[in-house]
């Protein structure tokens, strides 16, 4: 589609602008949609975009901004990063900004509560199948993993814990293991 | 003014512990808005939780604008929310910087070492909204079961309809009013 030609800033901006505002729930699904957005240029290498994902994916934060903070560089620089989180950002900051004073007006009656509730109930079968997915694989691919998994669930769950520093505890642990392992 | 500094500094820690993306984050979010600074009940928690999966955009972003207006109007939703932009980029700007001199195998090390980490962060972000569903009644409780059941097949087609949790709050509309 576009030979050779990078993409400019204000592309940048509407590129997130896009597929921030039809993507729900955030995190693995929006770098999906980058890489389905990205799959007819030709000015980015399979290769440059998984080094941004994997490098996206070991900072903390929204996976949005981290993506579109390094795509943004990729092709503009500081200007282009600045243009694609500010796309990023300003849909779902301004739709529930517009939301805000009507929940926090109605929150009372009970037909908002109802709605609250049973979107409660279907997040809670999302969240239920994610968790079994994702603890069953972690857990079967090494016992090892058990420990810094219970450290965390025991710390901030039965002791309410910070969950910065029972991370944090979690993560010495795994630094102790990788210098007494030789890999 | 405190108020401002008391949302950056919250939703700051948030943005520097959301390892793991989206859902792992719930249970740092839930500290710092229910217990740490009180500016939220358990079940306006809940409510935020459910408003967030309505919306476009990330947990953290989506809470952080809530929060924020709730706290302080305008200006404190948008402090929040530029608090859980900028916390992530500059760790970001950090480590592309070190980049240069360190391996890139540190970076796959790292996301091993933390893996199991989110995992554990992961099984407690379940605690509340299954709790709060529970309490809500057996109705609700269907509502979960049969979400599991419906998302599965949603999962087996690789299609995702956000409308379906759109419908999950118009039946319960109707159902809990």
């Amino acid at each position: 589609m576009a030979e050779g030609i990078k993409m400019t800033t204000l592309q940048l901006f509407f590129f997130f602008f896009k597929i921030s505002t039809v993507t729900f729930g955030g995190g693995i699904v929006i770098l999906g949609m980058v890489k389905l957005g990205l799959a007819d240029r030709d000015d980015i290498t399979e290769s440059e975009f998984s080094d941004m994902l994997s490098l996206a994916a070991s900072v903390p934060g929204p996976l949005a901004v981290s993506i579109a903070w390094l795509l943004g560089r990729h092709y503009r620089g500081l200007k282009g990063s600045l243009a694609a989180v500010a796309g990023a950002v300003l849909p779902p900051f301004l739709i529930v900004l517009a939301l805000s004073p009507v929940i926090m007006k109605y929150s009372d009656d009970p037909r908002v509560q109802g709605f609250f509730k049973g979107v409660l109930a279907g997040t809670g079968a999302i969240i239920t199948m994610v968790v079994s997915d994702n603890v069953r694989s972690t857990l079967i691919s090494g016992w090892w993993n058990l420990v810094p998994f219970a450290v965390v669930v025991v710390l901030i769950g039965l002791f309410g814990a910070h969950p910065l520093i029972s991370m944090l505890a979690a993560f010495s642990l795994q630094l102790l293991k990788e210098r007494l392992t030789v890999r | 003014m405190k108020v401002l500094l008391d949302l950056a500094l919250s939703f700051s820690q948030i943005a520097a512990g959301a390892f793991g993306g989206g859902l792992s984050t719930l249970p740092l979010i839930e500290y710092q808005l229910v217990k740490a600074t009180g500016w939220l009940t358990e079940s306006q928690f809940n409510q935020v939780l459910a408003l967030s999966q309505v919306t476009p955009g990330p947990i953290a972003i989506n809470a952080a604008t809530f929060v924020g207006y709730q706290q302080a109007g305008i200006p404190g939703s948008a402090v929040s929310t530029l608090s859980v932009v900028t916390v992530p980029i500059l760790i970001l700007c950090a480590l592309l910087f070190l980049l240069n001199k360190a391996d890139a195998d540190k970076g796959r090390i790292f996301k091993d070492l933390i893996r199991p980490i989110v995992a554990g962060l992961l099984a407690l972000s379940l605690v509340s909204p299954l709790t709060a569903t529970a309490q809500n009644g057996f109705a609700a409780i269907s509502m979960l079961i049969l979400g599991i059941v419906l998302f599965r097949f949603c999962e087996f087609f690789k299609k995702y309809p956000p409308a379906l949790l759109v419908i999950f709050g118009v039946i319960g509309a109707f159902l809990f009013s």
